[in-house]
């Protein structure tokens, strides 16, 4: 996003552990007002306790947090314009919806006919007018996902932080809920701080992707940069599941590079890294780039172990000399089956060097 | 739940200070006063067995037999008695069931020795009951109930009940009805779906019960006073003697030790938990 | 068929509760007997009812139960909610080990409780009467509802509390308006039972009561063992009525308000 406005909300070489366990360690990164930033990564890697950090339902243990230029590490999430969308919804259970939206106004002692006024906005917002008499357990799991972003839209803060929201509703409300969200921060023009383990949430809404593991960063980009240009293995494998290949590396610059794989050259982009000849480099190649043929061809040679038909993809899953190879095809192919020869073709540039 | 320590350790504090003081102190002090010597209208300091041999001599394990069987019967009956109660309500449509809990809420509410007044108006000699047995032409005498053991039991029964009902009913009405349409499902009769399923479900509550019932039924010694004319004497009556006539606290406290032993036992028995039961 | 078995499974359980108001109903129907004996049926008469509410003695003794049964209760919620709230990250030595204690009286004969705290006022040397009276009788309150609001806090989404702050309210105001809002079931169920539990008590009072202070059950329990008059028929009576009515408005009023879950 762009540099040159001040960030809202910049978070620096914060570290938290819990006993012995380090969850977040030596993190920075800015987040651009108005920006929507997903935080992805595998359960466990500390993006949850980043985002309790950022709230101030945790305190770090060392570094800074600062919200619009003011320090807020060590505030009280009472004190900090940030609001959280929650996992599981946390709708009071003993309040109406009404009640339930009301309540950060109602805190905050503000008049009664701005209360009644703002909730019917939020409300609107998330298309739940009529439901204010409603109690929670009265409400579908995706009217509850809704009550809960007007209750936190509605004092307007800062940032709005969302953790995993669309986890426990079923694929097709999510996907609408995903449009919806995308459009709904493109309305109120509050910064997003998104939190998922599902890589398509990330790569649909985000302007810019984090991959978090093992407590720290491990690539942050456009959803484009994350998937094109993936910088280590990690980052390959676990967003769209690019095969990592490990090859030889041959020659080449900071553009392009040739390396060896499987007894064939193969140009791939250099994503900066430029090896000595001979070294042992790894590329990423995504499943999708990779064109099977049953008819031989001057490609890898390579025998089919087994095919998985999703959807309008088929997955082959192949092996060449030991090491397997996934390749999307689209549409369903009846010339392959399991235990045949087939050849790969891997398009130039298709590839990119990572980290080893 | 209180995050930050400091606020939790003063929340936590009043009730800890007031278990230690009025829960801790008396009982330590139980424990000390049973080997303290009994001194005239009160105790001396040092340090005896007496009030223990007394608590062994054949007079006072007479009494404890006496109690013991007592709460046996009292407790049996009430399994008996409450248990297919419990099960009944809890399975039973749901106006039905809040009809019987609150029913059985209802009495709790009037003071039960007044409840128990209207077992000494039945039980009275030539009372309700025998005028409607001689009426009938059941009994040719009256049965004169009052002041005999049978109506020390019924009395015992009719206090005890409602804890062995709630405990019951309790577990039962979260009872998984598809696990008995599977057992049945699996082809077994109502007896095996009944071994089987329902009442090691239905274990802990029973097991509840029993406790609740057991306990208390020791040391009712106002019901052994009411409806048995005190012929029946119990732990109980005679821990309300020693203190209450004799001034002899030691004798007391050696009395309750033994007697809570004895609770202790039977809990420590009935509340070990099975481990599917977390 | 299945009405059958329906009448079947109601048989027994309608046969225990008539049981179990056999004899309060012999009760409230002598309570209108003109004759002082319950052996002789002498004509309806609202004699008793006047007698009762002319017995001084006896309505001071039901104010006594009321106040301690109140102040028993609320004390022990005081008590036990905030401990249940703070157990886990407390900081005191042996507080599982006084947690436990806390709860004993549960499962302590009452003749036993009764005894120590005989013995153990008098060591204190505190005045026998109403104190003595709420401290035991909050000391056996207290595990029904420190019990409750375990369970309930168990539970509890603690999510919930979180928002709350998250949304700008302090801790005390997510207390009072979160916290306490959703443990308030558990407490008045504790609460009820506690209070149920003091207003009947019989053997620790007597224990821990003095010669000033009479509670009903205390005046109920002499008079039993001295001889009755018919008024306590009255008074059984009267109980009765006001606890149905009780439970008649509280169901009218939950049918008003809808079911939180």
């Amino acid at each position: 996003m762009t540099s040159q406005t001040t960030p809202i909300l910049q978070i620096q070489h914060i570290s938290k552990s819990f006993g012995k366990t380090e969850v977040i360690r030596d993190l920075s990164f800015d987040v651009a007002a108005g920006e929507f930033l997903t935080i992805l990564g595998a359960s466990g890697c500390g993006k949850t306790t980043l985002l309790r950090l950022v709230c101030g339902l945790e305190e770090a243990d060392a570094g800074a947090i600062v919200l619009d230029g003011k320090d807020v590490t060590c505030a009280d999430p009472n004190h900090r314009a940030v609001n959280t969308v929650f996992q599981n919804y946390a709708l009071f259970p003993h309040m109406t919806v009404y009640d339930n939206v009301a309540y950060a106004l109602k805190i905050a002692r503000r008049p009664k006919a701005e209360i009644k006024e703002k909730v019917a906005e939020a409300l609107s917002l998330v298309q739940m007018n009529g439901y204010e008499k409603r109690y929670p357990s009265e409400l579908s799991g995706g009217q509850k996902q809704r009550v809960a972003i007007a209750r936190a839209v509605i004092a307007r803060p800062k940032i709005l932080l969302l953790d995993e929201p669309l986890g426990a509703l079923d694929l097709n409300l999510r996907h609408a809920m995903q449009i919806e969200l995308k459009n709904l921060q493109k309305t109120l023009g509050i910064t997003f701080l998104y939190i998922t383990h599902d890589q398509e949430e990330a790569l649909n809404m985000s302007d810019r992707v984090a991959v978090m593991h093992a407590g720290g960063f491990l690539q942050l980009g456009t959803p484009s940069e994350i998937y094109d240009s993936p910088q280590n293995a990690y980052v390959a494998r676990f967003v769209g599941e690019a095969n990592v290949l490990a090859c030889t590396y041959e020659r080449g610059d900071k553009e392009s590079a040739c390396v060896r794989f499987a007894d064939r050259s193969l140009t791939v982009r250099s994503g900066g890294h430029t090896p000595a000849a001979g070294e042992a480099v790894l590329a990423a190649v995504r499943g999708e780039k990779i064109r099977v043929s049953a008819a031989e061809t001057d490609g890898i040679p390579a025998t089919v172990t087994s095919l998985n038909f999703a959807g309008g993809v088929m997955r082959v899953t192949v092996d060449v000399s030991g090491t397997p190879i996934t390749a999307m095809r689209y549409g369903l192919d009846q010339t392959i089956s399991v235990g045949q020869q087939v050849w790969l073709e891997i398009p130039e540039l298709a590839g990119i060097l990572i980290e080893n | 739940m209180i995050k930050k320590a400091k606020g939790a350790t003063l929340a936590l504090l009043p009730l800890y200070l007031f278990a230690l003081v009025f829960v801790v102190g008396p009982l330590i002090l139980m424990l000390v006063l049973s080997f303290a010597p009994q001194d005239g209208w009160s105790y001396g300091t040092g340090f005896t067995w007496d009030n223990y041999r007394a608590v062994f001599s054949a007079s006072y394990l007479n009494i404890f037999a006496t109690s013991l069987k007592l709460a046996v019967i009292a407790t049996l009956a009430v399994i008996v008695i409450g248990y297919p109660f419990g099960l009944c309500t809890a399975l039973l449509p749901g106006k039905w069931t809040r009809f019987f809990v609150a029913s059985q809420m209802i009495p709790y509410w009037v003071n039960s020795l007044l409840r128990l007044y209207g077992w000494i108006i039945i039980f009275r000699a030539n009372g309700l009951l025998d005028q409607v047995l001689m009426g009938v032409g059941l009994t040719a005498e009256p049965l004169k109930l009052l002041y005999t053991y049978p109506a020390v039991v019924v009395g015992m029964i009719y206090v005890l009940l409602p804890f062995m009902f709630t405990s019951v009913y309790q577990v039962a009405e979260k009872l998984d009805l598809s696990l008995v349409e599977a057992s049945r499902d699996l082809g077994a009769g109502g007896v095996r779906t009944f071994c089987s399923v329902i009442l090691p479900m239905t274990l802990p509550g029973l097991k509840t019960g029993v406790v609740l019932t057991f306990i208390p039924s020791m040391g009712l010694f106002f019901i052994a006073q009411i409806l048995g004319g005190n012929k029946t004497v119990l732990v109980g009556s005679l821990i309300e003697e020693l203190l209450m006539k004799a001034h002899n606290q030691p004798g007391a406290a050696a009395l309750s030790v033994i007697l809570m032993l004895m609770t202790a036992v039977v809990c420590v028995f009935l509340l070990r938990r099975a481990k599917w039961q977390k | 068929m299945k009405k059958k078995t329906t009448f079947l499974r109601l048989a027994y359980p309608l046969m225990i509760t008539l049981l179990t108001y056999l004899p309060i109903l012999v009760v409230a129907v002598y309570s209108f007997n003109e004759s002082k004996l319950t052996s002789t049926w002498g004509g309806f008469s609202l004699k008793w009812y006047r007698d009762l509410f002319a017995d001084e003695g006896m309505f001071e003794a039901l104010l006594n139960s009321l106040v301690l049964a109140l102040t028993s209760s609320v004390l022990a919620a005081i008590l036990a909610t905030a401990a249940a709230l703070g157990i886990k990250n407390a900081r005191l030595p042996g507080k599982r080990l006084l947690e436990q204690a806390s709860l004993l009286p549960l499962i302590i004969p009452e003749i036993v409780l009764g005894m120590v705290f005989l013995s153990f006022f008098s060591l204190l040397g505190l005045p026998f009467g109403m104190l003595t009276l709420i401290l035991a009788h909050t000391a056996f309150c207290v595990p029904y509802i420190y019990t409750q609001v375990r369970a309930r806090l168990t539970v509890m989404d603690h999510a919930v509390v979180e928002a709350a702050r998250d949304l700008g309210a302090s801790g005390w105001t997510a207390f009072f308006t979160v916290t306490l809002p959703m443990l308030a079931p558990a407490i008045l169920s504790g609460m009820f039972l506690s209070f149920a539990m003091s207003f009947d008590d019989v053997i620790i009072s007597i224990f821990c009561t003095g010669v000033s202070v009479n509670t009903l059950p205390i005046r109920v329990y002499t008079q039993l063992k001295t001889g009755v008059t018919p008024e306590i028929n009255a008074l059984c009576t009267l109980m009765l009525a006001v606890t149905i009515l009780c439970y008649i408005a509280a169901a009218l009023l939950k049918r008003k308000k809808p079911r939180v879950k």
